[in-house]
């Protein structure tokens, strides 16, 4: 994890609820999205962040500072996949304990991860979305979803009959 | 940043209806619910994933998706068929280990040596796999007084994943040669797209003159048609091992010491000569298919070095080297005497079967993995061939009239 140290560049996020946060460049620019803003100069002072209120935004913060790529001592960045395995192994830990959230925190952390471009934390909420949904059956899902059926009985029928290898 | 209390993760129960906004903003957004779909992993997910409703189908059936999913999970390898003789009636599926519980099921399907049409018994001998089909073949004479007149060839293409519904198998209609048989090589190829499968029988005379037959199959036929007859010298002593293959309509075999191109749609015979320090020594070469059908791999293992070709229009391009007896120095250690050879029937698809004594070894050649596959017991003869058995790709997913979205 990036120690703070005196000097290093900060950067000012804010959520539409007024709630500000201080965060170093390298972290915000977990997300490819303020990357981008970074990068065209558009950042002076504060950026907005729209549409993310201030727990998921202090959540995702939390995301992109366990997940910053250590700086070695050369100054190069050496990325999650030539970190340790160790390193990984921890990664992997704290993402399971992360994501111990309820739905409604997890869609909304699938939506801020979106916006702002994270890959690792798109990957980890969809993931954990899907494994609930692969777990269960078809009527809970539909019911967890809150969707509704619209297949036709033999239309249900038909994908069941070609692809039965999918069911039991 | 500070550590709120968190709640427990959610469960299935209790969730009230209809969803909260932060759900439905999601999952109504296309792009994101593409972005969870295809994270599911196994294709038996995808098809119950698709089962949720239109939307979640018209996403997971989509073309750019599916080849997005390819890669991003690769059909796996499911096990292998061994078809062997002594002393077994029929070929016997034997899984790769371990598999996530997700394909169990999946796996259990894969034995079917009961079924009809595959064992000894019934004359099945299995002749091809790929994709999740099995074809057998079975041999009737026709006899007159104790002559055989003529005899039918009929090949059976058995779907092991989709037993149920009597889904599971369809029978060719017999093709009908006459006596005496005069070819020496002969081999089936089959070609499957979304609009229907073909199926090449070939076969050459082997003589001064040597001449070819295509026999040809098409779903919706009533009877094979002799598909051209060609005679040329390049079909000189046609080998059969290594296979033959077709990949994009035209079909590769080996003859003499070079191999010989049949560009189905042409009717041409061409010659494409073998790369440097190959040869058609017994198990040491192997024709294979790229696995999406793009081109054709040379694979050749002598001295036990693994080389692997891909026929790159004109050229040979060598595109992998390894060196067992130093990649595996550990395993091979004691064995280092010991004739390693391929046996491997079906496309490549990173990994390669080989035969090493009374061991079956697998290769994962991507990943730089040797292990042993099965061991013959002391009963066995010989090995027989091995076909790997990969995981069906893609699903099926029906077209749904558009007209009953209104439904």
């Amino acid at each position: 994890m990036a120690t703070r140290e005196a000097g290093k560049k900060m950067i000012m996020l804010k959520s539409p609820d007024g709630m500000e946060f201080e965060v170093e460049e390298a972290v915000a620019m977990e997300s490819q999205t303020i990357r981008k803003m970074i990068e065209d100069d558009c950042a002076d002072t504060a950026i907005l962040i729209p549409n993310i209120n201030s727990k998921i935004l202090s959540r995702v913060i939390e995301y992109c500072n366990k997940h910053v790529p250590t700086t070695g001592a050369t100054g190069a960045a050496a990325s999650d996949t030539v970190a340790p395995a160790a390193l990984a192994e921890d990664l992997k830990i704290w993402d399971a304990e992360f994501i111990k959230v309820n739905r409604a925190t997890r869609f909304n952390l699938i939506q801020a991860a979106s916006y702002l471009n994270i890959k690792g934390l798109l990957d980890l909420t969809s993931q954990t979305t899907i494994d609930t949904i692969s777990d269960n059956s078809l009527e809970e899902i539909r019911s967890f979803l809150s969707t509704k059926n619209d297949y036709l009985p033999e239309e249900e029928q038909t994908i069941r009959r070609e692809n039965q290898w999918a069911f039991q | 940043m500070e550590g709120e209390t968190q709640p427990p993760p959610d469960s299935m129960e209790g969730e009230a209806r209809p969803p909260p906004a932060c759900v439905s903003k999601v999952l109504d957004d296309d792009d994101l619910l593409t972005e969870i779909i295809i994270r599911v992993g196994f294709p038996t997910s995808l098809v119950r994933a698709a089962c949720v409703c239109r939307r979640w189908l018209s996403h997971a059936s989509d073309r750019a998706f599916l080849r997005r999913f390819r890669e991003l999970h690769p059909p796996r390898l499911l096990g292998f068929y061994l078809a062997q003789g002594y002393p077994y009636d029929a070929a016997r599926f034997f899984p790769m280990l371990p598999q996530p519980p997700e394909l169990a099921a999946v796996i259990r399907r894969t034995n079917f040596s009961q079924r009809p049409f595959f064992s000894k018994e019934e004359g099945g001998t299995m002749v091809g796999c790929s994709n999740g089909r099995v074809i057998t073949r079975r041999l009737n004479f026709s006899v007159l007084n104790n002559c055989v007149l003529a005899y039918e060839l009929v090949f059976a293409v058995h779907s092991p994943l989709c037993y149920d519904y009597d889904h599971g198998m369809a029978i060719l209609p017999g093709l009908q040669l006459g006596m005496p048989c005069l070819y020496n090589w002969a081999q089936l190829f089959s070609k499957v797209e979304r609009d229907g499968s073909s199926y090449f029988y070939v076969t050459v005379e082997d003589t001064m003159e040597p001449k070819m037959n295509v026999y040809m199959w098409q779903a919706g036929d009533d009877a094979w048609h002799k598909h051209l007859t060609l005679g040329s010298d390049r079909l000189l002593h046609p080998q059969s091992t290594p296979k033959g293959v077709l990949v994009d309509n035209k079909i590769y075999f080996a003859a003499g010491n070079a191999i010989v191109i049949l560009d189905l749609t042409s009717s041409i015979l061409l010659t494409t000569q073998l790369p440097h320090g190959v040869d058609f020594d017994l198990g040491t070469t192997m024709l294979s298919r790229v696995n999406d059908g793009s081109g054709l791999y040379l694979i050749h293992i002598k001295e036990l070095q693994l080389h692997i070709w891909l026929h790159n229009g004109d050229n040979w391009l060598l595109v992998d080297t390894i060196c067992l007896s130093e990649t595996f120095a550990g395993l091979l250690e004691d064995e280092l005497t010991v004739d390693i050879r391929i046996n491997h029937v079906g496309d490549y698809n990173g990994f390669v079967f080989l035969e090493m004594g009374r061991s079956v070894l697998y290769l994962d050649v991507n990943r730089r993995t040797l292990c042993k596959a099965y061991e013959m017991t002391t009963e066995e003869k010989c090995l027989g061939d091995i076909y790997p058995f990969m995981m069906t790709w893609p699903p099926i997913f029906p077209t749904l009239s558009p007209a009953r979205f209104a439904f």
